[in-house]
């Protein structure tokens, strides 16, 4: 194996990227007077799509780093007919409304198992987190039918009003808030008294006419004449349907008074929910906290970077220097794709014991050659091959564990996985190719050849 | 050095260590985090030095299965049962109106939730354990693969008996089985078997080269040849966790202590159980 300029060239290349992303965010932040934490605007954002990896391009704090509230929602009685992923989808879009409504841009909702949501909301403690996923409506809109209501509709819908008409049962009649595409208070001009505007899209603008147009065919009074909005399980409006309504909107008036009328325009702005959403785990992480465990994790981190390089020099001598530059290379490309969280910090140091792993495997190999009288370059290549095959093994055993973690683990264990798994990428590169090129530009250079530089004595036969 | 000839009083001392976790493990279970066990828990900032046993007083009023402990002079860490919205609203009130605390940190877990981590956590062991045998069977053969998973069963006895004592015997908070300590376990299953294949890798390269060694010979001269390796690897490794254990923050303590505990035993293990197994194996079965 000869130097490979292209190879050192694509080192430096990567190398330097990796410095520039470092260092690029805290420079752009001050040079456009930015905060110093969340999404940097008008830098892009790397998406690895089937792994669930989006990252901006900067050294990025995770929640537990930065301060914020971590949630996990789950949705259950989901409305019958609704497929649970759906639900969850719809669920989704309906969070995600709600939280960046509220000026939250930085925040991920996304959807995680058959119906689960994840939320990470960074900045926002506990309290405002709840009251900002707070109280989803979801409406619906039925018509009295003659029958009797089933053991179904009264628990859909609050029995006594499911009952108020002797011989009528309410139907549903498809109509749901997620056709409602906006919601707004307004006056009635008449009464002068608050009521909600709302209007539909194409097709629940459709049924509303089928449905209006069909309901005044009967007598003005009767229960067949009237339509019923339900939110959630209450009934809010039963009116007498005077003419179809075929404009795509509709309004709802029934003793509103002007704060009521406001809340549930925003709540019907949320869009409907099929089901009920509620917390099933929370964590939340204060700003002071956050930024103090940056602190430690990042002294942690260095202090202990510190000790393996001096530990290398040290026993390795001039491989060691070579190791440590490999190391450090190391550390500025994982600090430039990593998000920075605990997890994913455990998942950094034990990458970089894997890293110095390698060369180590490498370094005790080419002491071997060195011993046994090869020349120094045919040491080099002969330890890089012949750690090879261990290298190779402990990290594709190394890679099953974190296969196993990312598709099977909790969203923290994910965290990690992912990590650990572009450590062990990281650092196999890093030690294959770059500690080897380097190694092969030493054994070119004439006073790197003595061999006490490697820690070895010359053997007493050549 | 004769690691190989000595194996049984290494495999007694694995035992000595692992024998009184079992016993730990089977009586008194383990000290589980609300990960595991669902609940509320605050880490709550004063801006005097406050005691637990006062905050624990004022809690005891709330009626909440709380416990109080002390997490630094201005800090206490408050687990409760599961809370509901509003009683956690008022706990959060009323201990910043008596003592000025503020929340510093929180967490939540829901009932659900936390059984489904419990079946999670064994499942993925068990798996990733599968998937490394199968790979270590195609590498080298099935008996290294066997032997590199009872290293790796060692390792997670040792790992779990010595949190079930420390959590349960001792009764210390750092015991604490949580999510961040199955992230620890399977981290060290990787790091374990990860060194058991170093030693293992010496082994089929020194088979392949004709000698007149005996299996046993060849077994520990692979041992001692990987030794250097074996012993900076970890050292590097127990640096980096000994820094991070001394200066991280109460939270993730137990963390980095479960990895040092994990990280020491396979060391120990890929050493002086996973080959020395070989070579049992290979007596009881000279094929």
């Amino acid at each position: 194996m000869r130097v490979d300029r292209r190879l050192l060239f694509l080192i430096g290349v990567i190398a330097l990227l990796a410095l520039f992303i470092d260092g690029f965010a805290y420079i752009y932040r001050a040079a456009t007077n930015q905060p110093l934490t969340g999404k940097i605007r008008g830098i892009p954002t790397l998406n690895i799509g089937f792994l669930g990896f989006s990252q901006q391009i900067y050294v990025h704090k995770g929640l537990d780093l930065q301060g914020g509230t971590h949630l996990e929602l789950e949705i259950t009685n989901v409305r019958s007919g609704t497929p649970i992923r759906e639900a969850r989808d719809i669920a989704v879009q309906i969070v995600e409304r709600r939280v960046n409504s509220s000026g939250y841009a930085e925040s991920v909702v996304r959807p995680e198992g058959d119906n689960r949501i994840l939320v990470e909301l960074p900045g926002v403690n506990l309290e405002q987190a709840k009251q900002i996923l707070g109280k989803t409506s979801y409406l619906t809109i039925w018509e009295w039918v003659p029958g009797i209501p089933d053991a179904k509709t009264l628990q859909e819908l609050n029995p006594t009003n499911a009952n108020q008409y002797q011989g009528f049962k309410p139907q549903f009649t498809n109509i749901d808030g997620s056709m409602i595409t906006s919601a707004s208070r307004s006056t009635d001009p008449n009464t002068n008294l608050p009521d909600v505007q709302f209007s539909f899209n194409s097709k629940g603008s459709d049924l509303f006419c089928n449905l209006t147009r069909d309901r005044v065919s009967h007598p003005q009074g009767t229960p067949e004449n009237k339509i019923a909005i339900f939110i959630d399980k209450d009934l809010v409006e039963d009116a007498n349907v005077q003419s179809e309504i075929c404009g795509g909107t509709g309004i709802i008036t029934g003793g509103f008074t002007p704060a009521s009328a406001q809340a549930l325009a925003v709540q019907l702005n949320s869009g409907a929910l099929p089901g009920t959403i509620s917390l099933v785990s929370s964590t939340e992480v204060g700003a002071t906290l956050g930024a103090s465990t940056v602190k430690l994790s990042l002294l942690a981190g260095a202090f202990g970077l510190a000790i393996v390089i001096v530990f290398m020099l040290l026993y390795y001598r001039l491989p060691g220097v070579v190791a440590s530059v490999a190391l450090l290379l190391y550390a500025a490309i994982a600090l430039a794709i990593f998000k920075l969280t605990l997890a994913g910090l455990a998942g950094f140091i034990l990458s970089v014991g894997m890293a110095v792993d390698a060369n180590v495997l490498i370094f005790e190999r080419v002491k071997e050659e060195l011993r046994a009288g090869r020349t120094l370059g045919a040491s080099m290549e002969a330890g890089v091959r012949r750690a090879w095959p261990a290298i190779r093994d402990s990290n594709i055993s190394t890679l099953i564990t974190c296969f196993v973690l990312y598709f099977f683990g909790a969203p923290l264990i994910k965290g990690f996985a992912i990590t650990l798994a572009i450590g062990v990428l990281v650092s196999m590169f890093s030690a294959i190719v770059t500690t080897q090129q380097f190694l092969q530009v030493l054994a070119g250079l004439r006073p790197a050849r003595r061999l006490a530089l490697y820690g070895v004595q010359a053997p007493k036969a050549a | 050095m004769d690691i190989v000839g000595r194996r049984n009083w290494y495999f007694l001392l694995s035992l000595a260590i692992i024998l009184p976790g079992i016993i730990s493990m089977l009586f008194f279970g383990f000290r589980l985090g609300i990960d595991f066990a669902g609940g509320d828990q605050f880490n709550i900032a004063f801006k005097q030095p406050t005691s637990a046993a006062d905050v624990q007083k004022e809690m005891d009023t709330f009626n909440v299965e709380a416990t109080v402990q002390q997490a630094g002079p201005n800090n206490v860490l408050i687990t409760t049962k599961p809370l509901g919205i509003n009683e956690e609203t008022a706990v959060r009130d009323d201990l910043n109106k008596k003592f000025g605390g503020t929340v510093a940190s929180s967490a939540f877990v829901g009932p659900t939730i936390a059984k489904e981590l419990v079946v999670g956590a064994g499942a993925l062991i068990a798996i990733a354990s599968i998937l490394i045998v199968a790979y270590l069977s195609f590498r080298f053969n099935y008996k290294f693969a066997v032997c590199a998973i009872l290293a790796l069963l060692h390792d997670v006895f040792v790992l779990t008996g010595v949190y079930s004592i420390l959590g349960k015997i001792l009764n210390l908070q750092l015991g604490e089985i949580n999510t961040l300590f199955v992230t620890a376990a399977l981290t060290v299953i990787g790091f374990s078997v990860h060194d058991t294949i170093v030693i293992f890798d010496r082994i089929r390269e020194n088979l392949r080269q004709a000698s007149r060694l005996t299996f046993e010979q060849n077994v520990n001269l692979s041992i001692i040849q990987s030794l250097a390796r074996s012993i900076n690897t970890s050292m590097t490794v127990v640096f980096v966790l000994v820094a991070l254990f001394l200066i991280s923050p109460q939270n993730i303590k137990g963390f980095t202590l479960a990895l040092l505990i994990g990280i020491v035993s396979g060391t120990y293990s890929s050493i002086f159980n996973a080959s020395p197994l070989l070579v049992v194996w290979r007596r009881l079965d000279p094929r």
